[in-house]
């Protein structure tokens, strides 16, 4: 553990400059990967890149860093106009084995991650990249999950408009334990932004990051789903381009469907865009493949469906009791071994939909 | 974390002295009739009332000592629940149905505009000293118990026609048991801000047009988001 924090600390010192501009080589998009040293970055003054660099996970533990890049240092070093935004059109992201996700957020109010002071990096569930009231209002921009890769083109005049004195917080968490692993024990991440000219943009995109947080997956309840909705407010329909559910290995099926805002049942299953039963391997939908339109003041209904299953002996009943105990100071008499809300893989769920459509609108409200 | 379940409590403002009656002293046997399997689920809460009878429920909302059962005109708290925003819990005082495994779906409609705002769940009933299977155990904080009520997400307002608060809205239940027999039920009710630490701040982002960011006096409470 000890060599592990050393390499975490040192890693710190360099990951505050590890964004990097275009190559000069005039090379032609690199395919996605799930090897970041070779996603090539955009050719100059077509986009950015940044980067995590290389961290080690040792055996038995869960990593996860929080990193901040500002926009105009990015365009600066990417050969585009720093006092310009950058108007993200298609995003590339080359993960190692081993992720089990990487976020890009907005940030906006901050409270105990401060952009300013450099990199955090949080392991097994302690520390503030660990703390979801950090990143409270900070807008998503990108995720991938386990499958590492993503390459995605929005379309056509389709962009998400990044400010120049906007910071960017990429969060990686890594795993390396019993019901997910590192091979190499090594992570490492890196983000492709590719621009579009300010002249041919004719659309924002949104996005909806939805976290059903008073979940519980107890013994005594061994097989609970939970719903919850997301309106888009917006007096005209808005068409979603990018969908993908994100819960741990309780996690047996996670639904997305088109909702009308006004219904209290769960939608028809022709109104279902979206379906993953593979917690480690979650498909990420986008468009061209996906393109669904929701009516005005719809949205998304969401559903997470659960099988209890019993803890790894390293974390045992005890462990998830305790988990319960000290974070919703659950008495005694009312633990049951459940798994309930939180970002540490062994011993949390999570169920969380990650939503991309367009245009964007102002107010969004998930549940 | 514990300041907001701390508000929780406060908003209900629960009594430790109550006497409960424990589920876990008064099992029953399970629902031998069901054609749901229980291979792995534990919960032995059994059957209230006559299964083949149409089910039969109120509609609750967690109370000082035991869950209130919500009448046409009654007024419900909103309450700052540990994920944030505010919420209105909403239960469930049911008989003619197995205990086990029961789907909850709770809902706050505006009916100037028939908006809607929903929370849905799997959730056992708690068996008390009569036939009727509820959502909370009496005498247990609701602080402790909050995932056996529907989270009905009220606030921040991006959605009403009004203010969230000291307006009638209505409250919609549904509940269907592991055969796939449901029954629904709905009653009128006035939401209102009840926390005295959260009041001004309830009554900030739970008014009409608030828009996610605009600031308020008190900012304690805000917002939880996902990790």
């Amino acid at each position: 553990m000890s060599h592990f924090i050393r390499s975490a600390a040192a890693f710190c010192l360099a990951g505050s400059a590890l964004w990097l501009g275009c190559s000069h080589k005039n090379v032609p998009p690199t395919p996605s990967t799930t090897d970041p040293d070779t996603l090539a970055p955009p050719p100059t003054g077509q986009g950015v890149q940044f980067k995590s660099g290389d961290f080690s996970i040792p055996p038995g533990n869960e990593a996860q860093y929080c990193y901040f890049f500002k926009v105009s240092d990015l365009a600066k070093a990417g050969g585009l106009d720093p006092s310009k935004p950058v108007n993200l059109h298609r995003v590339q992201v080359a993960q190692r084995i081993g992720t089990h996700h990487m976020n890009v957020f907005r940030v906006r109010t901050v409270v105990g991650l401060d952009p300013t002071k450099g990199p955090v990096l949080s392991t097994n569930g302690n520390g503030e990249c660990f703390k979801s009231p950090n990143w409270a209002d900070w807008p998503l921009v990108t995720n991938a999950q386990q499958g590492g890769s993503l390459d995605w083109t929005y379309p056509d005049g389709v962009v998400n408009e990044l400010e120049p004195d906007e910071w960017l917080m990429m969060q990686t968490h890594y795993v390396n334990a019993t019901t997910q692993a590192t091979p190499d024990a090594i992570g490492s991440a890196t983000v492709n932004f590719y621009t579009l000219p300010a002249e041919q943009v004719t659309a924002r995109i949104g996005t909806v990051f939805a976290t059903k947080q008073s979940i519980r997956v107890c013994s005594k309840n061994p097989t609970p789903t939970f719903s919850g909705t997301c309106q888009i407010h917006s007096p005209a329909p808005v068409t979603i381009i990018g969908a993908n559910g994100h819960f741990h290995s309780r996690g047996k099926e996670f639904d997305i469907f088109a909702w009308d805002g006004t219904s209290t049942t769960a939608p028809a299953e022709a109104q279902r865009f979206y379906q993953s039963k593979a917690w480690d391997d979650p498909p990420m939908l986008h468009s061209p493949d996906l393109n669904v339109q929701v009516p005005a003041n719809g949205g998304i209904w969401y559903t997470c469906a659960f099988e209890w299953a019993r803890p790894t002996d390293a974390v045992g009943c005890a462990g998830v009791n305790a988990y319960d105990k000290s974070k919703y100071m659950t008495p005694d008499d009312q633990l049951d071994c459940c798994y309930t809300f939180g970002g540490v893989v062994e011993k949390s769920e999570h169920c969380n939909a990650f939503v991309y459509y367009y245009p964007k609108q102002d107010n969004v409200n998930c549940n | 974390m514990q300041l907001r379940a701390l508000a929780v409590v406060a908003v209900f403002g629960v009594s430790a002295g109550a006497v409960a009656c424990s589920p876990r002293t008064d099992e029953h046997p399970s629902d031998a009739g069901s054609d749901v399997t229980d291979e792995m689920s534990a919960c032995t809460v059994g059957v209230f009332g006559d299964p083949n009878a149409a089910i039969d429920f109120q509609i609750t909302a967690p109370g000082d000592t035991a869950d209130r059962v919500l009448n046409e005109g009654d007024t419900i708290g909103i309450a700052l629940p540990p994920q944030g925003g505010r919420v209105i819990f909403l239960g469930v005082r049911a008989t003619n149905i197995d205990g086990c495994g029961v789907q909850l779906s709770g809902a706050l409609r505006d009916e100037a505009t028939s908006q809607v705002r929903l929370d849905a769940r799997t959730v056992n009933l708690v068996r008390g000293s009569d036939a009727w299977g509820t959502s909370g155990i009496q005498g247990v904080s609701p602080s402790s118990q909050l995932a056996n009520y529907a989270n009905v997400p009220v606030c921040p307002n991006q959605w009403a026609s009004t203010d969230v608060f000291d307006k009638p809205f209505k409250i919609e239940v549904t509940l269907e048991d592991r055969r796939g027999r449901k029954a629904t039920k709905s009653v009128h009710v006035t939401p209102k801000c009840v926390d005295d630490i959260q009041y001004s701040r309830c009554q900030c982002i739970c008014l009409k047009d608030y828009k996610l960011g605009s600031s308020c006096e008190s900012d304690a409470g805000s917002d939880a988001s996902g990790e």
